[in-house]
């Protein structure tokens, strides 16, 4: 990701500008944008090529609400709220399709690991190379994220990719500023506890 | 700080969303409390291990998007262009110079807008107070001498005006003192004298054009003027033209309302007396000629009969000033 500096122009004056017609703002919120956003939504969905589609639609949906945007409003939190009610839409046609979520049970019954749980592997076997534990701890970070419980796991991407605070994420989500905290809390400890189980097959590789 | 207090406050403390003062009590009760300590370390270590990593999308990503963008709003709807105008036309407004001048603005505007009304109120409001004020015993509460003093001048000017019998004339002017500004300030302080105004204007038409020209307007300033003298004098008047044309009817009606009046009652008894026979007569002979039917109903001193109807009344006011008495007596009270 190129890193974009944000003391140039803050997200807010772009977002004006282009209510005034300037279509390089826009531009540059794209820029900005795109990628924690994709990866917001990546998170959530199955595949790139859909997450992709979606933060197109989010775009489009950003554009089209524009004059929805108070210039005292904090971008991020508008648009994340946008791109957290496009992912939900997808997932809820998704479900309607009984298309498997990363929250879905695979069994007949749904009881069975749900696609995260699978995805989560807890001892890597494949891969074991001193060098690629960077990579490996990375990989581990993002099972981990997918393996949370939907609730938690928005509320973690919304604050660590999003960098939405938690009165806000609160008012995007729906729920009180507590319930928000617990949830990131959760989604911390089980982070916590993947980490650890991952340092301990680190140890054991030295 | 206690455990509880800690666990509220701990996330704030990991995202850096708390004071610095919650966060110096946090520091205290960790040194303090080991379980506090660990968990806060624990949760540190695991937002520190290593951020979540972002894949990067496609490369035509942007572009996609870009494009995607161009054709949403190409089909943008009007009203979402028009929201999105104002939007902008706010956010303008919103800046502080303009405010400042809109605000400047105001005061001057609203300051003008007070000032100017205060020139113009006071006669009109005791014109307001004047108008309603009773007629026969009225308290020559208007305070323009004036006004006082005309209705005593205006008999003699009436009777100057009646003598040169037409020309709307100076003195009659200078009785009403001239200016129209003035004529309608007094008309509105002074209903007797605008009531007295308008007669002879009345009676000047009736000089001028004759009895079936001038009975519209006496007949309006009887109903405008209700109660002077005035009006009084040109109910009569207007009675008698209503009977010279024949229209009994109207003159009728005009006389019993005459009846009540001051100086009117007998006058008005007799002429509707006369009236009456009239009528008898008219139906039995269907067709009367008018010169002889005031020799029948005339009052005593209104005698004078007339083949024109609008002869009578000047040449009764030149023959018989008496006529004119009972109007100008009550007008000169």
């Amino acid at each position: 990701m190129v890193p974009i500096s944000r003391e140039e122009v803050t997200d807010e004056a772009l977002m004006m500008r282009f209510q005034g017609g300037d279509r390089a703002a826009f531009a540059g919120l794209v820029r900005r944008h795109k990628t924690p956003i994709y990866n917001f939504i990546l998170r959530q969905v199955r595949g790139p090529a859909i997450a992709e589609d979606l933060v197109q639609d989010v775009f489009v949906k950003i554009v089209q609400s524009a004059s929805d945007f108070k210039h005292e409003a904090r971008f991020t939190t508008w648009a994340y709220a946008i791109a957290r009610n496009v992912s939900i839409d997808h997932l809820r046609k998704m479900s309607l399709r009984r298309h498997p979520s990363l929250d879905q049970g695979s069994g007949d019954g749904g009881d069975g690991p749900t696609l995260g749980e699978r995805t989560a592997d807890p001892a890597p076997q494949a891969a074991v190379d001193r060098v690629a534990i960077g990579a490996e701890m990375g990989q581990l970070i993002v099972r981990a994220v997918e393996g949370l419980p939907h609730e938690q796991r928005e509320v973690f991407l919304l604050r660590e990719i999003g960098h939405v605070p938690f009165k806000d994420i609160a008012q995007i989500v729906g729920v009180p500023e507590n319930t928000v905290k617990s949830r990131m809390r959760y989604a911390l400890e089980r982070l916590q506890e993947a980490l650890s189980e991952y340092e301990d097959y680190a140890r054991a590789l030295r | 700080m206690d455990c509880e207090k800690f666990d509220q406050h701990v996330m704030d403390a990991l995202y850096d969303e708390l004071d610095e003062l919650t966060h110096a009590a946090m520091k205290r009760h960790m040194d303090s409390c080991g379980r506090c300590a660990s968990a806060f370390a624990g949760l540190r270590a695991a937002r520190d291990a290593g951020p979540l990593p972002l894949e990067e999308p496609s490369e035509e990503l942007e572009a996609r998007i870009l494009d995607a963008v161009e054709v949403a709003q190409k089909k943008t709807p009007f009203r979402r262009k028009a929201l999105r105008a104002l939007a902008w036309a706010g956010s303008h407004a919103m800046r502080p110079q303009l405010a400042m001048a809109a605000l400047f603005v105001l005061v001057i505007g609203s300051s003008l807008l007070l000032l100017r009304p205060k020139t113009g109120v006071a006669p009109v409001r005791v014109t307001e107070w004047g108008q309603p004020a009773s007629v026969h015993q009225e308290p020559p509460s208007v305070p323009a001498p004036a006004a006082l003093a005309t209705p005593t001048e205006e008999g003699d000017a009436r009777r100057l005006a009646e003598a040169k019998a037409g020309e709307p004339p100076r003195t009659m002017v200078e009785a009403t003192k001239d200016t129209a500004k003035e004529k309608s300030a007094r008309a509105a302080a002074d209903p007797e004298d605008s009531a007295s105004a308008a007669l002879r204007e009345a009676q000047a038409l009736q000089r001028k054009s004759g009895c079936a020209a001038a009975v519209g307007k006496l007949d309006e300033v009887g109903a405008r003027y209700p109660g002077t003298p005035a009006a009084h004098a040109a109910m009569w008047e207007a009675a008698r033209c209503y009977e010279a044309a024949g229209e009994t009817e109207k003159a009728r009606e005009l006389l019993l309302a005459l009846r009540a009046a001051k100086g009117y009652g007998d006058r008005a008894e007799q002429v509707l007396a006369g009236l009456e026979t009239n009528v008898g007569r008219s139906q039995a002979k269907n067709a009367i000629p008018m010169a002889s039917r005031p020799a029948a109903a005339a009052p005593p001193r209104r005698a004078a009969p007339s083949a024109k109807p609008a002869a009578p009344p000047r040449a009764d006011d030149a023959q018989e000033p008496a006529q004119a008495a009972p109007a100008d007596a009550v007008m000169g009270r």
